[in-house]
């Protein structure tokens, strides 16, 4: 008889959650797919804290928890794992295992010990960390499978894995199987992997929830979980991204002038990379390691200064706050909206050097507003950003970039975290950039969609290219590339 | 008073008596200080205390509890529960109490009207088809088809009677998952005869140890209907080869069967109003004489309710081109039916 971990029945909290039935067992490891993001933070915050319910009832490890009948907000033991990790970066990494737990009651601390026990901890999953290493200091991978471990040690019942794609490379995502295989099986350890690809969670999981418009629209069991069936619930997805025109436009081989050339560039972990992006070409730089796109996005910011080698845009030194350049860091629905501007100023802020006197002619900016008023709704003067969703705060980023018209356009990660129809909108925003002849360089650490609006895929190791493939090559790529243009796949 | 003081009526009237006081003794408190009667202002502190602690108990015993039943009543209305009303810990008042009580009484009438009106009509049809003479005449064509060696026809008069039997005879609501499975097996083997190889049954023990989970009991005809459902409307209409798959798994207290089948699937309206139908609790589905598609879900989803409690029951998933998932999440138990 299995053992129940978590058990949530009819849970209704309109309009987010309508009728949510899941059940979680002990030691299994399940996927929960959002294809569209509404209701996932309000079912993972049914996970971790008893909140009010409109109807329903939660059970954990067998005992009713909360229902519709009453809450008392207390937080049921759930540990919940992504981009912005629970380990605090200056202190060790022992440190961050047994003193910073709810239930450490040693007053005197045994070095010796807590070292020991910490080896003994690792051992089994093939890792070895020195103990007194600070957080800071270990990688991405490192970091997720000790808060897997602290999570094992404050005998949570559930661990939540939320978009770790975005932030674990693909070649850690492949170490990461065997460990999730061993902590569930070995320990007993539940996961829930949230994700917004069906490859990722087929991967990892032994059973999927399907979930849109706050509703579970299928439970797949292992074995329905095959593309064919994911794909007849991704219609729309197929219909107007892997079906359509769109495709004509990608593929060609550019081997024309190009426009941003790195030549033997060498800091941190970049070591000798040579790369060229051709005029109206998109390059998509798969950092495999999630080693290097991070420095390389400081290099052409100019934040930080290459050792070696050169970077230059135009046969000349690049110069970041050119208009004609724009750089797009991850998550820019928050790093690139101005909260203290209002919507209609932060879609326009970078079109100054294409209207004259755009700030002074109040005619000038209400016309666009105008114009942009079928998109993002009436009053955009006076409509602040920051009460939108996410959804919309991703369109003002992407539709100033339209109005800006840049000549080439880096972005790191940009699927990262975004649900289907939000993937849909950045990818015919892409065809957009693609029409008006930008040259656009995509960092990735997981490729998400990307290859859907790329000509060519460069692939980094060692901090180098290690090797390339054009567009009709695409399908020679067996990691996890979410969806993969037609021609490529005949 | 402590009986009384479990209706929210009692606790407002006890709270305006309360305030009044408050009011009173502030102001006379007022005018002995503004005579200079009272020297310390120390009453100030008194009666902000007083006024914060009645703040926190008008909170906590009369605004908590009336949100709460308050949005018992509105679930009740919306027909998601039946039985939080009566069991309300703090009700408006001892009428409300009594008016809940009889609503309650109502309603087990209401209930009790139907089953005996179902149980006519099962009285009825028996009455017109004696059981006995059916068996009889079913095993009369069994031999005589034997005996032409048209052993098809005899197998399939053989799965006929058995059906028959095991609907109309046993009269318990609550029947073993194996007597359920088999008659389940039953009805799909007669289906197999109109459709051939076409369709296909897979039963799946989901890790569990097969003999004991068929010990555990489940409302009679809970399996059959679901699965007519899933042939009559997923199966049928597609096109090459159906399957339809029972998976069954327990936990400590639960027992989870899925009906799968990956027929046509619904549509997205359709669905909408099947999980609306299973998500409230109406009885309306009785009424109608003319028939409407998903009667059976709906009839197998208010038992099991009745049964076992509004915990329990099913749930649909479906997608054109996928097929149709029917969800039933039932208490595990080998024991007593709860109604007897």
């Amino acid at each position: 008889m299995r053992e129940e971990v978590f058990r949530l029945e009819q849970v209704s909290i309109p309009p987010f959650l309508h009728d949510i039935h899941l059940h979680l067992y002990r030691g299994e490891i399940v996927a929960l797919i959002g294809l569209n993001a509404l209701g996932i933070d309000e079912l993972l915050e049914i996970f971790q804290k008893n909140i009010a319910l409109h109807y329903g009832h939660v059970y954990c490890k067998n005992v009713l928890v909360n229902d519709y009948l009453g809450c008392n907000h207390s937080l049921n033991p759930v540990t919940i794992i992504e981009r912005n990790s629970m380990l605090i970066e200056s202190m060790s990494v022992e440190d961050n295992l047994f003193i910073l737990r709810k239930r450490s009651k040693q007053h005197l601390l045994h070095s010796k010990m807590l070292s020991r026990q910490m080896q003994a901890l690792l051992e089994p999953l093939s890792l070895f960390i020195e103990p007194r290493t600070l957080v800071k200091d270990i990688s991405s991978f490192e970091k997720l499978v000790i808060q897997f471990l602290k999570a094992s040690l404050a005998h949570s019942a559930l661990v939540i894995l939320r978009d770790i794609s975005t932030f674990v490379s693909e070649v850690d995502l492949a170490r990461l199987k065997p460990i999730l295989t061993h902590l569930s099986k070995e320990k007993g350890m539940t996961f829930l992997f949230v994700c917004n690809h069906h490859q990722e969670a087929f991967h990892f999981a032994s059973r999927c929830y399907l979930m849109r418009e706050g509703r579970i629209i299928k439970h797949l069991y292992n074995d329905q979980m095959t593309d064919a069936i994911i794909n007849c619930y991704a219609n729309e997805f197929a219909e107007s991204i892997e079906l359509s025109d769109r495709q004509q436009q990608y593929g060609q081989q550019n081997t024309s002038d190009s426009l941003l050339q790195l030549h033997h560039l060498v800091y941190g972990n970049i070591n000798n990379l040579d790369l060229v992006v051709h005029h109206k070409e998109t390059v998509v730089l798969l950092d495999s390691e999630n080693l290097v796109i991070h420095q390389l996005f400081d290099l052409l910011g100019k934040r930080n200064l290459a050792y070696e080698g050169t970077i230059e845009y135009r046969g000349k030194k690049i110069c970041p706050s050119s208009r004609s350049i724009a750089l797009v860091p991850p998550k820019p629905d928050s790093s690139l909206i101005f909260p203290q501007l209002s919507v209609l100023d932060n879609l326009l802020f970078t079109s100054d050097h294409k209207i004259s006197n755009l700030w002074f002619n109040i005619h000038h900016r209400s016309a666009l507003a105008g114009e942009l008023e079928q998109k993002f709704g009436t009053h955009l003067a006076e409509k602040d950003p920051r009460d939108f969703d996410q959804a919309y705060r991703l369109r003002i980023v992407y539709q100033r970039l339209l109005l800006q018209k840049p000549e080439f356009i880096c972005v790191v990660q940009p699927f990262a975290s975004v649900d289907m129809y939000q993937r849909m909108e950045l990818i015919s925003y892409f065809d957009l950039f693609k029409q008006r002849g930008s040259s656009i360089l995509i960092l990735a650490v997981s490729l998400s969609d990307s290859l859907q609006i790329a000509d060519r895929l460069v692939i980094l190791k060692d901090g180098r290219v290690h090797h390339q493939l054009h567009r009709s090559e695409f399908s020679q790529y067996h990691g996890f590339a979410g969806s993969i243009p037609v021609q490529s796949k005949e | 008073m402590a009986r009384h003081n479990r209706y929210l009526e009692m606790r407002v009237l006890f709270l305006a008596l309360c305030l009044t006081v408050l009011i009173l003794t502030s102001l006379l408190l007022a005018l002995l200080y503004r005579q200079d009667r009272i020297t310390s202002p120390v009453f100030i502190i008194l009666v902000v205390v007083a006024t914060i602690g009645t703040g926190i108990a008008t909170y906590y015993r009369i605004y908590l509890p009336y949100t709460r039943t308050k949005h018992i009543m509105q679930l009740f209305a919306s027909g998601y529960t039946f039985n939080a009303i009566v069991d309300d810990k703090v009700p408006l008042n001892k009428e409300m109490v009594d008016l809940n009580t009889t609503l309650k009484a109502l309603l087990n009438t209401d209930q009790i009207m139907n089953a005996s009106k179902r149980q006519a009509q099962f009285l009825a049809l028996q009455n017109q088809i004696n059981p006995h003479f059916l068996y009889n005449t079913l095993e009369g064509i069994r031999s005589e088809a034997l005996l032409a060696g048209l052993n098809s026809v005899a197998t399939m008069t053989e799965a006929l009677s058995t059906f028959f039997r095991y609907t109309i005879s046993n009269v318990e609501n609550l029947v073993s998952l194996k007597q359920e499975l088999e008659n389940t097996k039953n009805y799909f083997f007669i289906q197999q005869f109109r459709f051939g190889n076409r369709i296909k049954l897979h039963i799946i023990f989901d890790g569990e140890q097969e003999h004991e989970v068929l010990q555990y009991r489940i409302p009679k005809l809970t399996l059959q209907p679901i699965v007519e459902n899933c042939i009559v409307h997923g199966l049928e209409c597609k096109v090459g080869e159906g399957n339809l798959f029972i998976r069954i798994e327990i936990s400590e207290s639960r027992l989870f069967i899925t009906v799968r089948d990956d027929g046509v699937g619904m549509q997205e309206n359709v669905l909408q109003q099947m999980q609306r139908k299973l998500s409230t609790r109406s009885f309306d589905y009785v009424k109608r004489d003319e028939y409407q598609g998903g009667i059976a879900l709906v009839n197998v989803n208010n038992r099991i309710k009745l049964l076992f409690g509004e915990q329990y029951g099913l749930t649909v998933t479906s997608r054109i081109g996928v097929g149709t998932d029917v969800a039933i999440s039932l208490p595990r138990s080998k024991g007593e039916d709860p109604l007897s």
